[in-house]
């Protein structure tokens, strides 16, 4: 029994142990992998990404330069702006697929909105600009 | 209005022409609207002159005044997705040294720039690079700067080589 307790408690603190090492690493691969991954599935939902990147690419100049501390002020914010994004990106997915509805219901509508008011306008020009001529008879 | 004044004025012919015309670019946007299209996805290295331009590159190096050369990296990302990249500094004295579109050049590392670039952005940046080891560059009497572009795989979590790079054969002086 004691020996279970010993083996399960050398595995919890593995297991910690590699825990801390990667929340406290923000350079490694695994972890800039892991924002990237977020970011391209957040791209491909039409999430404006742009300011993320851009704190990924200050926290990757950091990590180049041995500066941890700021790299992890860093990482920290982008995880929050991740949480917040991923949080609202259902929402934008759904508002931009709409719009796109929307947008394409609207280009498939043109051409019925000629063949209806196209002679309608073309004859009001016609008119407005004549309506001023005076008829006369030709002897 | 009575249709046979309507027609009278608007020539029936140019009408279907018109509403021909119409219904092509309505079909046609609609259509790439729902499915874009998307050209092969690629990314870019370019290496510039110290002005950020193309050309005027430097020819010669004088080791015995300056062993640094100021040169400007551009990186295009049109992978379709946000990337992570890595350019990598070496040397090469010899054209099998170089890297090829599969395989980098197995010189090691110099210098190395990271950074992040979302889809359809570039970046630019100046560096500066040292020549470092001054007698094997005499001795060669010529040699090349080699950047390499490496790019972070999200599925297997490492740099790979992204088959992209550029050189620039030196001159080298004492």
């Amino acid at each position: 029994m004691n020996r279970t307790f010993f083996v399960v408690f050398v595995l919890l603190l593995f297991f910690l142990n590699n825990l801390y090492i990667y929340a406290e690493n923000p350079c490694s691969n695994t972890a800039i992998a892991d924002i990237l991954n977020d970011l391209e599935d957040l791209y491909k939902n039409h999430v404006n990404i742009s300011y993320i990147i851009q704190y990924v690419d200050m926290l990757l100049k950091a990590c180049s330069v041995g500066d941890i501390e700021s790299a992890s002020k860093l990482y920290q914010d982008i995880l929050t702006e991740l949480q917040y994004v991923k949080a609202i990106s259902r929402d934008i997915y759904i508002r931009v697929t709409i719009y796109r509805i929307v947008v394409g219901g609207l280009i498939l509508l043109i051409p019925i909105a000629i063949y209806m008011f196209l002679p309608k306008i073309y004859l009001y020009i016609w008119y407005s600009t004549r309506k001023k001529w005076i008829i006369v008879k030709k002897r | 209005m009575d249709y046979s004044e309507e027609k009278m004025i608007l020539d029936e012919e140019v009408f279907a022409v018109i509403i021909a015309i119409t219904i092509i670019a309505s079909v046609l946007s609609f259509t790439l609207m729902v499915f874009p299209y998307r050209e092969e996805n690629f990314i870019a290295l370019g290496l510039l002159n110290e002005n950020c331009k193309i050309g005027y590159y430097p020819q010669k190096i004088n080791l015995a005044l300056s062993k640094n050369i100021t040169l400007c990296i551009y990186i295009y990302n049109h992978m379709g997705k946000p990337v992570v990249y890595k350019v990598i500094y070496k040397i090469a004295f010899n054209q099998s040294q170089l890297p090829t579109n599969t395989t980098p050049s197995s010189n090691a590392p110099l210098a190395l720039w990271v950074g992040a670039l979302n889809d359809s952005h570039n970046a630019t940046f100046l560096v500066n690079i040292e020549v470092p080891d001054s007698s094997i560059a005499l001795a060669n009497k010529r040699l090349s700067l080699v950047f390499e572009l490496w790019i972070l795989n999200t599925s297997s979590k490492e740099w790979i080589y992204s088959g992209r790079w550029n050189h620039l054969w030196v001159e080298v002086v004492g």
